[in-house]
């Protein structure tokens, strides 16, 4: 942008003159608010202990994001926080990145954890996640799932720790103001996709779609993620082409194999993942077509891995070996158009 | 927390339809600029031929210029009475300095010369001497089809298109007849979006032959240089040349060749839309030819002072002029007046600035032609221009869309123009 030479008050730039008013922070903060039934629901069927486990993987996600900016700083200077927060460009951990990572991933933890493994999970999601690799923009892997891949591999016992939903009324008449009340001992359960593998199982399709089973904070209510999903599609964050495709791959090749397709649409965490994960903007195709063979992918993988692996659920690692091949399948989509460049020459 | 507030009042993601914005007022008249600057050059080829001296009278509609060579010569005429002033160099809309014959109004007389009739049979003359810009060359050949007619409105402060169609039908209906008759081509598509219901539906009311003038809707509007992914929606073809046996006409020619073919009018005179911040009354206007945006944004309540950028064209695809005189000319679809302030690069908001990009691949679905922009500019940015050119980097028709939806706020639609210019191989500006 430049004053012309002519008349020095006109301005001369490059077109186009007209912006929508979206930036990044609206991306972010669109998942934020499409995933506030979510939270409710967590509240709801896992008690007051979910809220701790959020709040605890959101403010380490984001401490951990702005020590590690600071450190990345040249000459850094040592002022009060606030003030390096509103006016230093490197530091950006209001743009909602950290806040999305870090719910995310306490989205897909078991509600009885110990205190300390959010912690360290948000931890490794920011820091190995995402800032190893040069920040916002530029991860291969979804962070909160490779934080997850990484608690599931080092402490396998905590992850695969499941209690029933939470009986309020109980606690409610329990509860007092001293802390030693506080605490509720939650009755161990398995998840429908434990139970369908060990001992073949089923649970009733309304328990699954409400979410009154056990599982992760995030994943239970099929409810609250398709109100979430909802207001994602209104604000145009996300499109069919990945969630479309990765559902209908389930429910199709989990009907061609025998299995219930309607039981392994709703058990688990497919919808979480499919619109909440998966849709990642950074970790996922940017071609029309790229994105639907993302999706397919991602939905005969996690079939695979369900039915023939050793582990009961299989949409975070379908997702994140999909999230692998995302440079290739760009690599090799978006040349539809490129015939016609060959005849022009 | 900054990005909070903005979740809410974003606006929309593509531009609004202009089939709901459009100016419901009839098109007013600005007929009596007081001077007129007619360029003698189009582009950056070779300056037409100049049939007239300084200080030499000239009436509104004379012959004063000729471009083209012998058997495709277009005429150029005066659009307003008055004398030559002078023959010097000016700048005009597209971005340089041309020669330009500037001609000050002496009198109020109104009188438009008529072109020279010429026998019925020689219909193609009478276009040529009414200085319409049509594709002769291509229309005399003879294997032409289907005759396009792009009456979408991409830009989404231009509404003059929808305002022809609406005020102006008979005269479009016959322009386009007379075309399809002239160069014996079976039939003529006038393209609308399908969003434009109530235009569409009357038009079919109106229409007269319907087998010949064909009023179709497609599905999004289309820029002018992406007329052939129009060509290639409309006639449903895959893959291949889709603008093979098909000629592109301006709505505006069609109004012209009317006004020629029925009242012997040259083609001196055109609609268009002023819009902007700048102007108090955004309005379409039919103004003659040559009078200079300064003029035409005074006629519309804008004060020169106070604006600060001046874009002949959209909002979209526009051209930054850096001066207020310039001309209006033949294809001056509209003026985009702006009054904004700029701030000082610290005192920006941090939010507004340029991010890394986040692949959310809006460009990618909002890009009529169909390639991955994000792609394309890192590796412009990196001169990597091999890899660029293979992911489709001259398939670009710089509408200007990826800009415009992009929420990293990177100039992708810059980038790739730079990128256009620039040696294939070493990355090195040509000029």
């Amino acid at each position: 942008m430049s004053a012309s030479k002519d008349s020095p008050r006109l301005i001369l730039s490059s077109p186009p003159y007209l912006r929508t008013g979206e930036t990044n922070h609206c991306l972010m903060f669109d998942v934020w608010i499409a995933s506030l039934p979510i939270v409710l629901a967590g509240l709801y069927f896992f008690g007051p202990y979910s809220l701790v486990v959020m709040f605890l993987c959101i403010f380490t996600a984001m401490a951990t994001e702005a020590i590690i900016q600071m450190a990345k700083t040249p000459n850094y200077r040592l002022r009060p926080f606030i003030y390096n927060l509103l006016t230093n460009e490197r530091i950006t951990i209001m743009d909602g990145s950290a806040l999305v990572t870090g719910l995310l991933l306490a989205f897909n933890l078991p509600p009885q954890v110990p205190f300390w493994l959010p912690i360290v999970g948000s931890a490794v999601a920011i820091s190995l996640g995402k800032q190893i690799f040069g920040g916002l923009g530029q991860n291969i892997f979804n962070p909160a799932l490779f934080a997850r891949a990484f608690l599931m591999a080092a402490w396998p016992a905590h992850m695969s720790s499941w209690v029933n939903p939470f009986p309020w009324e109980k606690w409610l008449s329990q509860v007092s103001w001293l802390p030693s009340t506080w605490y509720y001992d939650a009755v161990s359960s398995a998840t429908p996709l434990t139970l369908m593998k060990q001992q073949g199982t089923g649970t009733p399709i309304l328990d699954l779609f409400l979410g009154n089973v056990g599982g992760c904070i995030g994943e239970v209510s099929a409810l609250a993620i398709l109100i979430g999903a909802a207001y994602l599609f209104y604000k145009g964050t996300i499109t069919w082409h990945i969630p479309v495709p990765y559902i209908g791959t389930v429910f199709v090749l989990s009907a061609i194999l025998g299995k219930d397709p309607v039981f392994h649409l709703f058990a688990g965490g497919l919808f979480l993942g499919a619109f909440f994960m998966a849709t990642d903007v950074v970790t996922s195709p940017v071609t029309k077509q790229g994105r639907i063979i993302f999706g397919v992918g991602c939905g005969v993988l996690t079939v695979l891995i369900r039915l023939f692996g050793s582990y009961p659920e299989g949409v975070s690692y379908a997702i994140l070996i999909m999230n692998a091949c995302t440079p290739l399948i760009d690599r090799y989509t978006g040349g539809a158009a490129l015939k016609i460049a060959g005849e022009r020459k | 927390m900054d990005g909070f507030l903005p979740t809410f009042l974003r606006r929309r993601q593509t531009p609004p339809p202009s089939a709901e914005t459009r100016f419901d007022q009839p098109a007013n008249l600005y007929l009596h600029p007081p001077r007129a600057i007619i360029p003698l050059q189009d582009g950056p080829g070779r300056p037409f031929q100049c049939l007239v001296k300084p200080k030499e009278e000239v009436k509104a509609g004379q012959k004063i210029g000729e471009k083209g060579t012998s058997p495709f010569a277009i005429s150029v005429h005066a659009p307003i009475s008055g004398i030559v002033r002078e023959i010097e160099t000016h700048p005009v809309p597209h971005g340089f300095y041309a020669m330009c014959v500037v001609v000050e109004r002496e009198g109020s007389e109104d009188e438009v010369q008529k072109i020279c009739p010429v026998p019925p049979e020689k219909k193609v003359e009478t276009l040529q001497q009414a200085g319409i810009p049509l594709p002769y060359e291509k229309l005399a050949e003879g294997k032409i089809d289907v005759l396009i007619v792009n009456a979408t409105e991409f830009e989404p402060n231009i509404t003059i298109h929808h305002n022809l169609l609406w005020e102006k039908f008979p005269q479009i209906e016959f322009g386009l007849n007379a075309l399809l008759e002239i160069f014996s081509i079976p039939k003529g598509i006038i393209c609308l979006e399908k969003e434009q219901r109530q235009l569409w539906q009357d038009l079919l009311n109106k229409v007269g032959n319907k087998d010949k003038v064909i009023i179709q809707g497609v599905s999004r509007s289309y820029p002018s240089t992406g007329l052939n992914f129009l060509a290639k929606e409309v006639q449903r073809r895959k893959n291949g040349v889709a603008a093979e046996g098909v000629a592109f006409v301006e709505l505006v020619d069609l109004w012209a060749v009317a006004r020629a073919l029925q009242e012997g009018f040259p083609f001196i005179e055109r609609p268009l839309t002023v819009s902007g911040s700048g102007i108090p009354q955004p309005q379409n206007l039919i103004v003659r030819i040559g009078a200079t945006f300064a003029d035409v944004i005074k006629f519309c309540g804008g004060k020169i002072e106070n604006i600060t950028q001046i874009v002949m064209g959209g909002a979209l695809m526009g051209i930054s002029q850096p001066a207020p005189e310039v001309p209006v000319g033949q294809r001056t679809e509209g003026i985009w007046a702006l009054i904004s302030f700029n701030l000082a690069k610290g005192h920006q908001s941090k939010m507004y600035q340029e991010g890394p990009c986040v692949r959310c691949a809006k460009c990618v679905d909002s890009c009529p032609a169909n390639i991955v922009p994000n792609i394309i500019a890192g590796y412009a940015r990196k001169k990597m221009m091999e890899e660029a050119i293979a992911k489709g980097l001259f398939l670009c028709v710089d509408c200007g869309l990826c800009s415009y939806v992009c929420p990293a706020r990177i100039p992708l639609a810059q980038i790739l123009k730079e990128a256009k210019a620039r040696k294939p191989i070493s990355g090195e500006a040509i000029f």
